[in-house]
């Protein structure tokens, strides 16, 4: 019996080496050292096709197998085919849960972008602190606009004052008339009383008048008084005004320089946090296009399982083909050919993995 | 408006990425794990697309296409070819067959985006 020996284990380990990762190789180990032992055995090796991609796996040198090779092929290639199986199985599953978990890390930097994006952008803490700045400032605006109004209403209590001091001089000047009048009404009566019988009637008036005169001192008099009392109080209002609105300017200087120290602080704040949320999201995008890469190395998986699937069936031909004793094992070339047949990857075909760019989108 | 996209493929990983890809992006997938499996979901339900891997146990991609095409409510329904077959004289099998674009693995999820927005624009 001969087959291309060499040629199927050069081809069988230069996959292996090509597609499985080193974090995998554990569970590639059986196969390995079940390959290695034939490797070794008297006769050209196919190691050198398993470490030079110059050379495509199945021109590898060939050679003759003994029947006690294919007893033992027989006896182990079982458990070669399982490793297989149990290695694709073991890549399927743990690169798809990567690819999720990947997928989901993308998604969540994505769902912090969008959020930073709205706390910094419109309508985000930049543009709220901007307008409770213009708020406060309408505010102090509206504090000093009432202040001025107040000084305003000051002016006009000082003029009351001055004519309070008017009245004050008018009700002292009817007080001095009716003292004049009553003088003069007391000569009326001295004079009414010499006339005797004929001045009595005039008598009569000179009383009354100075009846109106005393009457119109007194009220002189009250009016006086009443105005000092107006004049107290526009005073004390005045002063107490005056005070108020020294104090209010005091506080609205405090309230103003307050309002500024605070939002200049909250600006130089708000520029900080800005800048460390702009150096997040550069971080983020860099850390999204890092995952974008590894979800397309990940990739690697599908093409390792095509390969891995490729030596699978291959061995399990040939193990069928030894218990049938099928003429095929006589035929290395036709043999290599059908391998040839299944390859769908270019390591397969050229020993060469592919890169990808967007060349790889074909439209017809 | 969310379209409706079939994705063919053996692997389950690879079915897995395109999904997270075509979802993210909005679309509503069904999935299929080769050839026969697709055509067991073309009942008669609006597919605004479908991405198929070229070979599948069953019934492989360019079969698929074939199969598709013969199909009268499915004919014009655009078919992305999605495989690590980059030789010519397969792109040609499945240009012939009726796919209308070609893409190589490893692939960057957004050509693939790309190429079907493009497809289903």
């Amino acid at each position: 019996m001969r087959i291309y020996l060499g040629a199927w284990l050069g081809l069988a380990l230069a996959t292996i080496g090509l597609v499985v990762p080193v974090h995998l190789l554990p569970h590639a180990g059986l196969l390995l050292s079940s390959l290695a032992l034939l490797a070794l055995r008297p006769r050209k090796t196919a190691r050198a096709a398993a470490t030079s991609h110059s050379q495509t796996p199945v021109d590898s040198v060939v050679t003759q197998a003994s029947a006690g090779d294919w007893q033992l092929i027989e006896g182990v290639a079982p458990s070669w085919r399982d490793s297989l199986g149990q290695t694709r199985a073991l890549l399927q599953s743990n690169i798809g849960e990567l690819f999720q978990r990947f997928h989901n890390i993308a998604q969540r930097l994505e769902q912090s972008l969008d959020n930073s994006n709205d706390v910094l952008g419109n309508g985000g803490v930049g543009e709220s602190l901007r307008d409770a700045n213009q708020r406060l400032h309408e505010v102090t605006e509206s504090f000093r606009a009432s202040s001025q109004r107040q000084h305003a209403l000051l002016d006009t209590i000082s003029h009351l004052d001055s004519y309070a001091s008017q009245l004050q001089h008018m009700a002292r000047r009817v007080q001095e008339i009716a003292k004049q009048t009553n003088l003069l009404a007391l000569n009326a009566a001295i004079e009414a009383a010499r006339a005797g019988e004929y001045g009595r009637g005039f008598s009569v008036v000179a009383d009354e008048v100075r009846k109106l005169s005393t009457l119109s001192a007194e009220t002189g008099l009250a009016m006086d008084e009443k105005v000092g009392e107006i004049t107290h109080a526009i005073q004390t209002t005045i002063e107490a005004a005056a005070e108020l609105g020294t104090s209010e300017q005091s506080n609205l200087d405090f309230l103003s320089q307050s309002v500024s120290g605070v939002m200049s602080r909250l600006g130089d704040n708000l520029n900080q946090l800005s800048d460390a949320s702009h150096a997040l999201q550069h971080d983020a995008r860099e850390t999204q296009h890092d995952i974008q890469a590894i979800m397309v190395s990940l990739q690697f998986q599908d093409r390792t399982d095509q390969m891995l699937e490729h030596v699978q069936s291959d061995l399990q031909d040939l193990l069928d083909a030894i218990v049938a004793n099928d003429p095929s094992l006589h035929d290395a070339p036709a043999w290599l050919d059908r391998l040839r047949q299944r390859f769908t990857t270019d390591e397969e075909r050229h020993g060469q993995p592919k890169t990808p760019s967007s060349a790889e989108v074909t439209f017809f | 408006m969310a379209k409706t996209i079939l994705i063919v493929d053996d692997s389950q990983s690879m079915r897995q990425l395109v999904k997270m890809t075509l979802t993210g992006a909005g679309h509503q997938v069904l999935e299929a794990c080769d050839g026969r499996d697709a055509l067991t979901k073309l009942t008669g339900q609006k597919i605004n697309l479908i991405i198929s891997d070229v070979n599948m146990p069953n019934l492989d991609g360019i079969g698929l296409v074939k199969a598709v095409k013969a199909r009268n409510e499915y004919r014009f329904t655009p078919i992305i070819m999605l495989t690590t077959e980059s030789e010519q004289s397969k792109k040609a099998e499945g240009q012939a067959a009726g796919a209308r674009a070609w893409i190589v693995k490893p692939f960057q999820p957004q050509n693939l985006l790309a190429a079907v927005e493009k497809l289903m624009g």
